[in-house]
């Protein structure tokens, strides 16, 4: 074929006398999308200051959702809350040198919670954050946090005119599928439940980041005290009531799917209930050992 | 106009910008989007004149455009890609990064998807730890940002940049 002899030797030879310049490049918007959306994160976010046109591109919400169906979530590191003292650090697992996150002990979230005696993560969901300030008071505000980009936004507390008791708060994020968050919140108009098997069922309140505003679902969830934070798995938020049923509650579509658990031992402490590529994860002890189901 | 006996083994001239002709099968030159609408509307006359592309980097695209359009025939039972044709990529795609930006424009301009998904991914891997100094002079980027605007988005995310 012409021209593929001269090539392989033209290779190693610096082409100043080509009629393109040398080693440069001229590109197009749609070329410099197509670049840029298969790069890491923190290359995007750093070539940000390249110029307008590319700030524009990595800002753009048709890129951002590009990037993330082209980058499927990747665990970097994980962000690390001590129970006890509240204290929060980041520990890295991608082996790379820079920080997981610019500043894990949330600093600049201090200032909110400066009247409250601190604040305290209280879900977390593929890179969001939901915090609350660390007074019992479920009335108190919660704030939506992006550790990334040090973003954050409060979100208004959900109306208690009908349902005034609300036990839990349920953050459902997928960036894959959608850069929306919505947060469920189940809530009752009977006092708390707990300890009570009997108990009423949860009506379902739902927050979403489009509208801004909290909307009343129609369906209705078991009722009964729950031991661990819900979990965000398969387009559905997770959770695991007192009475042994797997509650899943689909939120696009406002469905409710129970699964009784495999019996359990009445010795054994629910330990830990979370997500990891692509599957649920139950952890409770045994009377001598720990077992894992999936 | 096309003689006839062209026309039997179905083939077309394309000109590069320094006006070296290149005589391709129709399957080829229809890997670009651009060149296939082309002889969809019937404006295939004579030579195809690419203003974008020069003789060298015409040659190596064409050097895809042929083992691809070979390749569609064997795809694997599950119509992807096969081996073959992936490790074929990885070496043609491993060059000169002068080479690489020349093959990356041209893809845009010709509208050749494939190859331009192959461009894209390899200079992304080149590119990905440089500093925005680095991008800017590998793309003949200029800087338009005033130094105040440009500060300002740096602090957005200072560890970035450390």
């Amino acid at each position: 074929m012409e021209g593929e002899e001269e090539f392989g030797a033209q290779r190693e030879r610096e082409m100043s006398s080509s009629s393109s310049s040398a080693a440069k490049a001229t590109i197009s918007n749609r070329t410099a999308f197509e670049i840029l959306s298969r790069l890491p994160e923190k290359s995007v976010l750093r070539f940000k200051c390249v110029c307008r046109q590319w700030l524009a591109l990595a800002s753009d919400p048709l890129f951002l959702d590009a990037h993330t169906r082209r980058n499927p979530l990747t665990v970097s590191g994980f962000l690390i809350h001590e129970i006890g003292s509240g204290r929060l650090s980041s520990y890295s697992v991608d082996g790379g040198a820079s920080a997981v996150l610019p500043d894990p002990s949330l600093s600049y979230l201090d200032h909110l919670f400066a009247e409250s005696c601190g604040f305290a993560v209280c879900q977390s969901c593929n890179g969001l954050l939901l915090c609350r300030s660390r007074s019992p008071l479920l009335s108190s505000s919660q704030f939506l946090v992006n550790p990334t980009t040090m973003q954050y936004r409060q979100i208004p507390n959900p109306p208690t005119d009908v349902y005034p008791f609300k036990y839990q708060f349920m953050l459902a994020f997928d960036p894959s599928t959608s850069l929306r968050y919505r947060i469920a919140c189940l809530c009752s108009n009977n006092t708390p439940p707990a300890f009570d098997l009997g108990a009423p069922p949860f009506h379902v309140e739902i927050y979403s980041s489009e509208t801004g505003a909290w909307e009343l679902s129609r369906v209705l969830v078991p009722g009964g005290r729950i031991t661990q934070n819900g979990v965000y798995w398969n387009a559905a938020l997770n959770w695991v009531t007192e009475n042994g049923l797997l509650v899943s509650f689909d939120v696009d579509r406002q469905l409710v799917r129970t699964i009784r658990l495999p019996l359990r031992d009445p010795c054994g402490v629910m330990l830990y209930l979370g997500e990891s590529r692509g599957h649920l994860h139950l952890i409770e002890t045994a009377a001598n050992v720990g077992r894992v189901g999936c | 106009m096309m003689s006839l006996a062209a026309q039997k083994e179905k083939k077309i001239v394309l000109r590069s910008s320094d006006g070296e002709e290149f005589e391709v099968e129709v399957a080829t030159a229809r890997q670009s989007k651009m060149i296939s609408n082309m002889i969809n509307d019937g404006c295939v006359e004579g030579s195809i004149p690419l203003f974008n592309v020069d003789a060298r980097t015409l040659a190596k695209v064409i050097e895809y455009c042929r083992r691809h359009a070979g390749a569609t025939r064997i795809l694997d039972e599950y119509d992807n890609p096969n081996e073959e044709i992936k490790s074929w990529d990885a070496t043609y795609i491993d060059v000169h990064q002068t080479i690489l930006y020349d093959i990356l424009q041209a893809a845009d301009y010709l509208e050749i998807k494939d190859l331009l998904d192959l461009a894209c991914e390899q200079v992304a891997n080149i590119i990905r730890g440089k500093h925005v100094e680095e991008i800017r002079n590998t793309f003949n980027i200029k800087n338009d940002f005033t130094v105040e605007e440009e500060k300002e988005i740096r602090k957005q995310h200072p560890w970035l940049f450390e």
